[in-house]
């Protein structure tokens, strides 16, 4: 198990191209950006521990042939976490995450962009064990020929967390007849006093569009890489990191064929 | 399904000319228009389109954008998560070797907004979407103002415009028509707007054949008298539209239930 203690306000970037077991504690009053980028084949476990007023903007940028992520977070009173999943790669993703939001007035905002040719599987919970706790869950796929996405994101808020938030929103884009595609949304709420809302849309690419947008002189892989770029590209803005945003940028319009 | 037939229909526009396309609803003008685009729901059996000497039905849409052709349409599309600026962009580089500066193409950009008088966040917004009837048709003619086509045919781009905006838009055609020579194909309804684009020629399409042809004093008697004379005079039964439901693709909207699909 390989330790990481962050006392500092600091952008962190981790480079992980082999299976291990990872554990991540942001101290109090700390806030920290962190760019893990995975490669090559692995299974990683991970931990993470966000104590009081401490802040997390994590990318999980995965370029793997395959991935097995399994990651449980805690976050402490007013920790705010911030979990983005960059899922570009060709190949297959198993990944189980479980955000406890542990104490009062601690956050999540999930935000998940894929381009799924081959199999992506996530199951995404958070659980709200404290009042005024608050979580955004959006995810968004685009499926290739052959691609098989399922999401399973779960809002769980415990009885005693009255005034918590859990809002969910997925969304897929389908451009093959030849695909999986499952999302699968669930609240499950066992206090009163509570605000929550899922919703859930997928759909083939508009012929409308595809036409008009080719009518202004655009190949049909150009048009349909601009249309399905709307649903990846904010994945690569998500760190405050202009080097890293501009190389994100640039790998997701070669991924949707408008480079 | 309803079917609609353009037949013996012979129409040649030469550089600078403007034809104004005219006649009653459901006679085939905006049909026409989109299979001279290559519009997928159209297909043409028989018959030949030429433009600037190359064969126009061999070639697909988007090569038929880039040689030239434009069509302003009756009902844009709206496309969220497209920029207009981003939509833009890649839309003017897909017809250059090299790509535009982005600097050059942001000041082509802004003045072309400038000059249509829209917002000036016009860039930044999702390309049509939430815009009013009347945005829609100025965006329509800020696309053919950035994409310097050889000829363009726009569809009812007048109907959604105040009094304001038509002077805006019609100036913007005029402008480019002198400036980079363009012709045009105008299907409208209205005098008002013929009279500020001065078309040099006119055609009446029912059934889809052009029934009578002229100069723009045949605009000026259509709106003084309708279609009525030309049933009487030239023996033309004009038959009226028929009511058709209009459908709509449905959006990746909101749901509550878990969804499954390509199982």
């Amino acid at each position: 198990m390989e330790r990481i203690i962050l006392k500092e306000n600091s952008f962190e970037k981790i480079l992980i191209d082999s299976s291990k077991e990872l554990e991540i504690t942001v101290e109090k009053n700390i806030s920290v950006s962190l760019y893990v980028h995975i490669q090559k084949s692995v299974c990683l476990k991970g931990k993470i521990h966000l104590c009081e007023n401490a802040s997390l903007n994590l990318l999980i940028w995965n370029e793997s042939d395959h991935a097995e992520v399994t990651a449980h977070i805690d976050c402490d009173r007013n920790a705010r976490m911030e979990l983005n999943l960059g899922e570009l790669s060709e190949g297959s993703v198993k990944a189980d995450y479980q955000i406890c939001l542990k104490e009062e007035y601690s956050s999540l905002k999930l935000f998940s962009a894929a381009a799924v040719s081959t199999q992506k599987h996530f199951n995404i919970e958070c659980i709200h064990e404290a009042p005024h706790t608050v979580s955004e869950m959006e995810n968004y796929a685009v499926v290739y020929e052959n691609g098989d996405f399922k999401m399973i994101d779960t809002g769980t808020i415990k009885k005693g967390s009255y005034q918590s938030e859990s809002h969910q929103t997925s969304r897929a884009l389908i451009l093959s007849e030849h695909q999986k595609c499952e999302i699968e949304p669930v609240l499950l709420i066992d206090e009163n006093d509570v605000q929550a809302s899922h919703a859930t849309g997928m759909g083939q690419i508009d012929e409308n569009q595809l036409y008009y947008l080719q009518s202004r002189g655009l190949s049909q892989t150009q048009a349909l890489g601009l249309i399905t770029i709307g649903y990846l590209m904010p994945i690569a803005h998500v760190l405050e990191d202009e080097k890293i945003n501009q190389e994100l940028s640039e790998k997701i319009e070669r991924k949707v064929g408008l480079s | 399904m309803a079917q609609l037939e353009i037949k013996d229909l012979h129409v040649s526009v030469e550089n600078k000319e403007i034809h104004a396309l005219m006649g009653p609803n459901g006679n085939g003008k905006s049909t026409l228009l989109a299979a001279i685009m290559g519009n997928p729901k159209y297909t043409v059996t028989s018959g030949s389109i030429t433009f600037e000497g190359r064969d126009v039905l061999s070639m697909s849409v988007d090569e038929r954008s880039r040689a030239g052709l434009f069509l302003g349409m009756q009902y844009p599309q709206e496309i969220a998560g497209v920029t207009n600026s981003d939509f833009l962009r890649a839309a003017i580089n897909a017809r250059l070797d090299k790509p535009m500066p982005l600097f050059k193409f942001i000041k082509e950009m802004e003045s072309t907004i400038k000059k249509l008088q829209m917002k000036p966040d016009l860039a930044h917004r999702f390309l049509n979407e939430g815009f009013s009837g009347g945005e829609k048709k100025r965006n329509e003619i800020v696309q053919m103002s950035m994409l310097k086509p050889h000829i363009s045919m726009l569809d009812e781009i007048d109907s959604g415009l105040d009094v304001d905006a038509l002077k805006i838009v019609a100036d913007a055609i005029n402008d480019l028509q002198k400036n980079q020579e363009m012709s045009l194909i105008i299907v409208s309804h209205y005098a008002r707007f013929y009279q500020l684009l001065k078309p040099t020629h006119a055609h009446v399409l029912v059934d889809g054949r052009i029934v009578v042809s002229s100069d723009a004093s045949l605009v000026e008697r259509i709106d003084r008298e309708g279609y009525d004379w030309i049933e009487k005079e030239l023996g033309i039964h004009i038959e009226e539209e028929k009511e058709t439901i209009k459908t709509t693709v449905t959006s990746l909207g909101n749901c509550a239930a878990k969804v499954r699909k390509g199982e």
